[in-house]
């Protein structure tokens, strides 16, 4: 068939064109302009979608990572007090086993401890934002003497912090598993007889004590390791964590962000293309028939 | 023979041609108006002169001006141009709809995020006053983020039937129209006129009207132009039906009680209003009951720090979960964090709880995550939103390209015209210089006969 082409029609198609053309041109500079190759779902659904999952992945990431993080001020603190507790219990042993080989009253060794088991009653107190570290889930001291028998005034609750989807990390120990509570022999009323055996100068007595002190450096040394795996956990959390993120947001960038030489490339060609469509409406302006007729 | 005839038969050319100049002027005149049909002058020969010697040819005939229409194309372009008119104006709707919920949901699904992350925080330090606040203060923000799309969608929904209102208005006005152009041109057409410009007025009309509403137009014995959707009568010669909007804002009813189930941009936004719109609002409907009924019952299982079991977080009404959802905690105090109501203050279990429900399958019948199961309303939209584009799209090329054949088949071209033009010149050249030399010959009959000799 042959085309006949009439003037209204040959401008609207070149119309049309033109538009079609400066819509191109402008979705380009867009892209360009904004960085972003999904501005709405119906850019790119899949991406769309796989975007908003990622997004999920990364704030659960990001709320892990801040677990870990208070997670590791909690077992660090818990841990630096554990040291100390041991290094007195060294102290402890020192002088129960002086005062073993003691020939006199040993009234300066029994003050010394007296001091010691003020220490760890205020060791097993110690607080952290307002809350005993070693009280479980309890406010308040998690040692006192009550009515002359010391007791654990905490709970066996466990403080744990989330580090994936399925895993904790218990972050506490309680005071009554490090000073022997649960084992039915306290290091506090050890230590009250201790003193009270110095004072009365009865060696033997005083030699047992020393068993005491043992079986208690033996519970605060279990506890720290408990804290120790714990603490290892959340260190290898935190760098696989922080290693997650990295490459879920390579991914997430590769997905909504711009190539931006490709972006280059793609707004030079649809400029390009614009252009042509242009000069192909002025050469139809140019030639009619009647330029030609005299 | 008489030399007068041939006279009245170079006459019959001049005239001929006067006339194909006037439509080649008036065809140039319209080179740019939409609708246009472009004119012929239809000759033919002229009845015979029947001479004692024989016949000799009587001249030219102008047997009228007609257009030059192709009813099989305005067919193709009307039924084109009724799916682009309803395709274009469901995208329109969906494009609409879908830009509420850009930028991963306006909002929604970051407020999920923070959400459990407040309550994640809050389960790190259970006794900070700070941490309830901010669990109520991400409540709320994320209640406000869905009742803001909730209303959105209402506010859609509104200007979806403010605009079909509006296209009824058109429809109705157009049939008034026809009716008009129908009755002018059967007159016309009584007196033996060819009414050409009221005609391809009368095209133009037909045109938006099966843009607007999808109908179907024949030409009727009279020469009427009968208009019909979906069987519903509309214009029957000079009658015109005219459709009104129900109260229900969807329904358009004729007088005679005739429910219409049009086509074209009417079509489009009555589908819209009836499907799209509801079963997406129903979506984000349903989010919302799972939302609520698994920070609820989750909420339920925790204590307070005045040991008191938890009470419900969120509140709806059950009509429009979405547009009524409301934070019913105010008080910091209220929030049940603790999951032994003996171990206050310090236990943040069901805080815990609360924000591992992240990662719990409580949405869409329990089989999703919550954050998943927005995801997927967000997804469901924009990808309906992006076929209904993309049909538009594809439409308006089809449409495009039979206007475009249309339009050059009915319009006028310059070049044509120039040629015709010089066709008319040199014929009404001729048909003069015919009438000068037959002129000249009577002159010679009429003033030197008899004169010779002299």
């Amino acid at each position: 068939m042959s085309m006949r082409i009439s003037d209204l029609g040959a401008t609207t198609a070149a119309l049309r064109r033109l538009t079609l053309h400066m819509a191109s041109l402008e979705r380009a500079r867009t892209d360009l302009g904004t960085g972003k190759r999904i501005r709405r779902p119906s850019d790119d659904i899949g991406g769309a979608s796989r975007v908003m999952s990622l997004r999920s992945t990364v704030t659960a990431n990001q709320q892990a990572q801040r677990n870990v993080d208070d997670a590791l001020m909690w077992v660090n603190l818990t841990d630096t007090v554990l040291q100390d507790v041991v290094s007195r219990l060294h102290r402890a042993k020192e002088l129960a086993v002086a005062g073993a080989n003691a020939t006199t009253a040993a009234d300066g060794i029994a003050a010394e401890v007296a001091a010691l088991r003020d220490d760890f009653v205020e060791l097993a107190n110690t607080t952290h934002l307002g809350r005993g570290l070693f009280a479980g889930h309890r406010a308040g001291d998690a040692v006192a003497n009550v009515a002359g028998t010391w007791t654990y005034l905490g709970d066996a609750g466990d403080v744990t912090r989330r580090i994936s989807e399925t895993e904790t990390v218990t972050v506490n120990v309680t005071a009554d598993d490090v000073f022997g509570f649960t084992s039915g022999r306290d290091l506090f009323t050890a230590l009250d007889d201790l003193e009270a055996r110095l004072l009365a100068g009865d060696t033997a007595a005083v030699s047992s004590s020393i068993d005491d002190i043992d079986a208690a450096l033996d519970d605060a040394l279990e506890s720290l390791s408990r804290l120790g795996g714990a603490g290892e956990r959340l260190d290898a959390a935190r760098s696989r964590l922080s290693g997650d993120l990295l490459t879920i947001q390579e991914n997430l960038s590769s997905l909504e962000d711009v190539d931006l030489a490709q972006a280059v490339v793609q707004l030079e060609m649809q400029q390009a293309a614009y252009e042509a469509a242009l000069a192909a409406l002025r050469s139809l302006d140019l030639s009619t028939l009647a330029s030609f007729m005299r | 023979m008489s030399n007068f005839l041939s006279l009245y038969t170079a006459l019959s050319g001049l005239r001929a041609a006067q006339t194909g100049l006037q439509v080649t002027a008036d065809n140039v005149a319209n080179v740019g108006t939409p609708g246009r049909t472009r004119q012929r002058v239809d000759l033919a020969v002229a009845a015979s002169n029947y001479l004692p010697i024989g016949t000799v040819g009587g001249g030219v005939d102008i047997t009228g001006v007609t257009r030059a229409r192709d009813t099989f194309l305005d067919l193709q372009a009307r039924e084109s141009g009724a799916s682009l008119g309803r395709i274009s104006a469901r995208a329109d709707v969906l494009y609409r709809l879908e830009s509420l919920f850009v930028g991963e949901g306006d909002g929604i699904a970051p407020g999920l995020h923070e959400l459990w992350g407040a309550f994640e925080d809050l389960a790190n330090d259970p006794s900070d006053a700070a941490a309830r606040t901010t669990v109520i203060g991400t409540l709320d923000n994320l209640v406000s983020r869905i009742r803001t799309a909730a209303s959105g969608i209402d506010m859609v929904a509104r200007h979806t039937s403010a605009e079909i209102e509006t296209t009824v208005g058109e429809v109705n006005s157009l049939l008034e129209q026809l009716g008009h152009l129908n009755s002018q041109i059967f007159a016309a057409r009584v007196e033996g006129a060819t009414p050409n410009a009221l005609l391809d007025q009368r095209d133009l009309v037909v045109d938006q009207l099966s843009a607007l509403a999808g109908v179907r137009a024949s030409e009727d014995e009279r020469g009427m132009m009968r208009v019909s959707s979906g069987g519903v009568t509309l214009v029957d010669g000079t009658t015109v039906q005219e459709i009104s909007l129900e109260a229900d804002g969807i329904t358009i009813t004729t007088p005679s009680g005739m429910t219409l189930n049009p086509g074209g941009s009417l079509g489009g936004l009555t589908g819209a209003l009836v499907d799209d719109l509801p079963t997406h609002r129903e979506r984000l409907d349903d989010f919302v009951r799972d939302l609520a009924a698994a920070l609820n019952a989750a909420h339920a299982a925790g204590f307070t720090p005045s040991g008191a079991a938890g009470g419900d977080l969120l509140a709806f009404d059950a009509l429009a979960p979405a547009a009524t959802l409301a934070t019913v905690v105010a008080d910091p105090d209220e929030i049940a964090a603790a999951a032994d109501p003996a171990a206050e203050p310090f236990d943040g279990g069901n805080a815990a709880a609360l924000g591992a429900l992240r990662f719990d399958e409580v949405g869409a019948g329990g089989t999703l995550t919550l954050d998943d199961q927005f995801r997927q309303f967000v997804v469901t939209l924009g990808s309906e939103t992006s076929s209904a584009l993309a049909a538009s799209d594809s439409q308006e090329a089809l449409w495009s390209a039979v206007e475009t054949s249309r339009t050059n088949t009915h319009g006028v071209s310059a070049d044509e015209e120039m040629v015709m033009l010089m066709n008319y010149q040199r014929s009404y050249e001729a048909a003069a210089r015919v009438m000068t030399v037959i002129d000249e010959t009577l002159e010679v009959l009429v003033n030197r006969l008899g004169v010779a000799g002299r």
